[in-house]
């Protein structure tokens, strides 16, 4: 699992989501949490915290938000050199498969699918974590 | 079956119509912890509610603008927001109108999946909340579903779908 000092980012248009998956990270250890309503303003915090040498460990990032989508967010995320192997995992309740191919294509961590359970949350968090350090898995 | 509701009776014995149903048990059962009881439907044109405040998405659908609603009393959100985040509001307030449009974005989209798979076009939509339930309502043709969370008690959320 994520180590408890990673510092996660939580994307979403709405409040409640944000606090939502705040509050689940929090009860699984985690401290080190911001938060940006939108994929413009994600990229913008991603890019402050690599500057500052705090660079995020993992985005957690709604897929439906205005101004940047959490794909076209996921676009931009891998074709920048700072972030190309950030672990990125998209959360949404549209699920249908054209988008989790589309996704997977762009490169996504892992797939989110709300309504979600604080255990399902755990279980996709895991495995985002030994997809992109299986060595510290093993 | 088109995507878009006819808004007939038979609506929500409907594939598409229970795609809708069970997006709005999933995500209340999930969030709220407990399983909703669906009350009797009803149809009917400037529909009047006792609700203070709903999520509202406008989508199109197979060519036809939808208007869904998921619309709660005040006592039933503040219900809500306090099991999924241990907050206790006592009137409607912003973070209670962020919670219903967000519950509505889920329920939305947990029924749209299946129907999008099986080749109906939705346009993107986004969602958003409102406390003027009954004036989005006006002037519509509406097919309302109720709910509750306990046996015997009335209505304390509804699905609205209006074209």
């Amino acid at each position: 699992m994520f180590p408890a000092d990673t510092r996660f980012l939580v994307v979403d248009d709405f409040k409640t989501m944000r606090s939502i998956v705040k509050k689940t990270l929090q009860n699984m250890g985690y401290t080190n949490l911001e938060e940006a309503e939108d994929g413009a303003k994600a990229y913008q915090a991603m890019n402050q915290a690599f500057t500052q040498g705090k660079p995020f460990g993992c985005i957690v990032c709604d897929w439906n938000m205005p101004n940047l989508s959490g794909l076209e967010l996921l676009r931009k995320v891998r074709s920048d050199a700072n972030f190309k192997t950030l672990p990125f995992v998209l959360v949404t309740a549209e699920n249908e498969q054209k988008q989790v191919i589309e996704a997977a294509k762009a490169g996504v961590s892992n797939y989110i699918v709300k309504p979600f359970t604080p255990n399902d949350f755990q279980a996709k968090m895991k495995l985002v974590y030994s997809k992109h350090f299986p060595a510290k898995v093993a | 079956v088109g995507a878009a509701p006819n808004l007939t009776p038979s609506f929500f014995e409907d594939y598409v119509g229970q795609c809708f149903i069970q997006g709005a048990i999933k995500t209340i059962e999930s969030y709220f912890g407990a399983l909703p009881i669906v009350h009797q439907h009803l149809i009917a044109k400037d529909l009047t509610t006792p609700y203070e405040v709903a999520g509202k998405v406008t989508f199109e659908a197979d060519g036809i603008k939808v208007q869904m609603l998921l619309a709660f009393r005040e006592e039933m959100i503040i219900r809500i927001y306090n099991q999924m985040l241990g907050v206790e509001h006592t009137s409607i307030n912003d973070e209670l109108k962020d919670c219903a449009g967000e519950l509505t974005n889920t329920v939305y989209g947990t029924a749209k999946a299946p129907l999008v798979d099986q080749g109906h076009k939705f346009a993107l939509a986004l969602p958003s909340s409102v406390t003027d339930v009954n004036v989005q309502l006006a002037g519509k043709k509406s097919l309302e579903l109720p709910f509750s969370t306990t046996p015997g008690t009335p209505k304390e959320f509804s699905l609205i779908l209006s074209i």
